[in-house]
């Protein structure tokens, strides 16, 4: 087998494989049903020396005992002067103050430690609101209403890694050797630099990943297993929360972010879903009183509508009627 | 304290010397475990190795004011690269292994194929016996190249070969351990 391939799984194992690497090796993968065998073989290989590392350790227990030599700082003149006058008793009063002392500073440790625990910053963008944020590598992500983000203190350090839940539109600057990394449910998402819009709210079925300039792989688990898609332009991945099943369809990537500017667009999509939308973008609560309309399928544009006019519209291309009551809307 | 943890290791090294104990705590807090993960390499044991480290860093901090390196991250891996072999010489902790080795090698000849155990906990560990069966410099290599922030040309430091070499071993680790784990019979034909 070619040396290069081996390099590209340990690549992928480390999670920092290029996308050009990443499509490279998925081809390949993609050949021959032995060469399927030998990536799942090598990718096992690498998960089981990881998993030699596993062990938890002792880590407070091992400073507590470096301690006790730093705070005694020249135990050879003290000892050397004062072993004379020392007797039994004052050996067993040195004893307790010394674990004294020790519990101490273990105590002071633990509450060092969790000052210094891993720092996230969460951006939570409540519903019928928009909000750019500009991260610190000048990546800007559009987060849409009633979605958050987090991502760690330390983020523009080596792999960027941003977590999301609900809808965000990325617009990601380049930077070689550090790839930005969208982890959503079970799907990760992983660019070096390009445009793309992952909608992955929690009520949904599934993750949606579409791409609008350059490229992007897409790993996902299914359960102890990975899998990588690679994704071009225009191409939008679904990965169906059951991990079971996933489709790519080629959609028109131009107005996919087009939600930023308060345009909604809907291509093909379910009644159901579309109401969704329609919730966290007005902040209202929906209700079908005819179940069967859910499965109606539209496809429609808004260009900065209130809802009322949008009701109309969809109203009408259903068939439906609608009874508005606040901020609680009725379908029948 | 919290601004030291952006500090250099040379920047630590000189706060070291002037006894500075909070910068000891930083390299502690640094290395520690990538420390232990290493030296459990040679030892596989995670207590001995997290002993042998405390006593690193206690050496450290008592050899503060002549130490003189060019790589405090080399200098101490290299250190705990000799502590985890002198350890091994002085006492033989080979057996306990060995008996692991045997009852990996039982489950193997009822043809149970560690991959088609799919992701098993028993499997990794499987392959974790048949990994200590590698020769020494693949062992070290495969499994150096899997800790964190530990980059080939770390690796190539520390053992002291180059970096073709490293990839060169890993290559050949993974393609052994390939042809070990679906003919464990013929485990020694390197």
């Amino acid at each position: 087998m070619d040396k290069h391939y081996y390099k590209l799984i340990e690549d992928f194992t480390q999670k920092n494989i290029s996308s050009e690497d990443l499509a490279d090796l998925m081809l390949w993968v993609d050949q021959s049903r032995e060469n399927q065998q030998t990536f799942r073989e090598v990718v096992k290989i690498y998960e089981a020396a990881d998993s030699f590392f596993d062990a938890p350790l002792k880590q407070q227990q091992s400073w507590a005992k470096i301690q006790q030599r730093t705070n005694n700082q020249e135990p050879e003149e003290f000892s050397s002067v004062k072993t004379r006058s020392f007797n039994r008793w004052m050996l067993i009063a040195a004893a307790i103050i010394v674990i004294f002392s020790v519990s101490i500073t273990y105590f002071q440790l633990q509450n060092q430690k969790t000052k210094t625990a891993t720092v996230f910053h969460e951006i939570y963008n409540p519903k019928g609101q928009k909000r750019l944020v500009t991260m610190p590598d000048g990546s800007n992500i559009y987060l849409n209403g009633d979605s958050r983000i987090k991502y760690l203190e330390s983020y523009d350090k080596g792999k960027r890694i941003v977590y999301l839940e609900g809808e965000a539109f990325f617009d990601v600057q380049h930077r070689p050797g550090q790839p930005f990394v969208v982890y959503s449910g079970k799907v990760a998402t992983s660019v070096l630099g390009t445009s793309f819009n992952v909608n992955a709210y929690k009520d949904a079925d599934k993750v949606k990943i579409t791409v609008k300039t350059g490229k992007v792989g897409v790993v996902f688990s299914q359960g102890k297993t990975k899998h990588v898609t690679y994704l071009l332009p225009n191409e939008q991945l679904s990965v169906l929360n059951n991990g079971v099943s996933i489709r790519k369809a080629n959609v028109d990537a131009d107005e996919i972010d087009s939600w930023r500017i308060y345009k909604i667009v809907f291509y093909d999509q379910l009644l159901s879903e579309i109401m969704r939308v329609i919730e966290r973008e007005y902040d209202v609560d929906i209700t079908f009183k005819n179940q069967a309309l859910k499965h109606i399928k539209l496809t429609t544009k808004f260009d900065k509508c209130s809802v009322i006019q949008l009701m109309d519209m969809i109203a009408q291309l259903s068939n439906s009627k609608y009874s508005i009551y606040g901020k609680k809307i009725t379908i029948y | 304290m919290r601004e030291y943890i952006l500090k250099s290791d040379e920047d630590l090294m000189s706060l070291l010397k002037c006894d500075d104990a909070g910068a000891l705590e930083t390299l502690f807090e640094r290395y520690y475990s990538q420390l232990c993960k290493f030296t459990s390499i040679y030892l596989n044991d995670y207590s001995k190795a997290e002993e042998l480290i405390a006593d690193l860093f206690i050496k450290l901090w008592d050899k503060r004011a002549t130490i003189d390196v060019k790589s405090l991250k080399n200098y101490l891996f290299v250190s705990a690269r000799n502590t985890a072999l002198n350890e091994i010489n002085r006492v033989k902790l080979d057996t306990s292994r060995l008996d692991d080795h045997e009852e990996s090698l039982l489950i193997s000849d009822e043809r149970l194929n560690p991959f088609e155990l799919m992701s098993s906990r028993e499997s990794y560990k499987e392959i974790i016996d048949l990994i200590h069966q590698l020769p020494e410099r693949q062992k070290e290599v495969l499994l150096m190249s899997r800790l964190e922030m530990f980059e080939k040309s770390t690796i190539s430091e520390v053992l002291g070969i180059t970096i073709r070499t490293v990839e060169t071993l890993l290559y050949q680790a993974v393609k052994n351990l390939r042809t070990l784990i679906s003919r464990p019979n013929q485990s020694s034909t390197f």
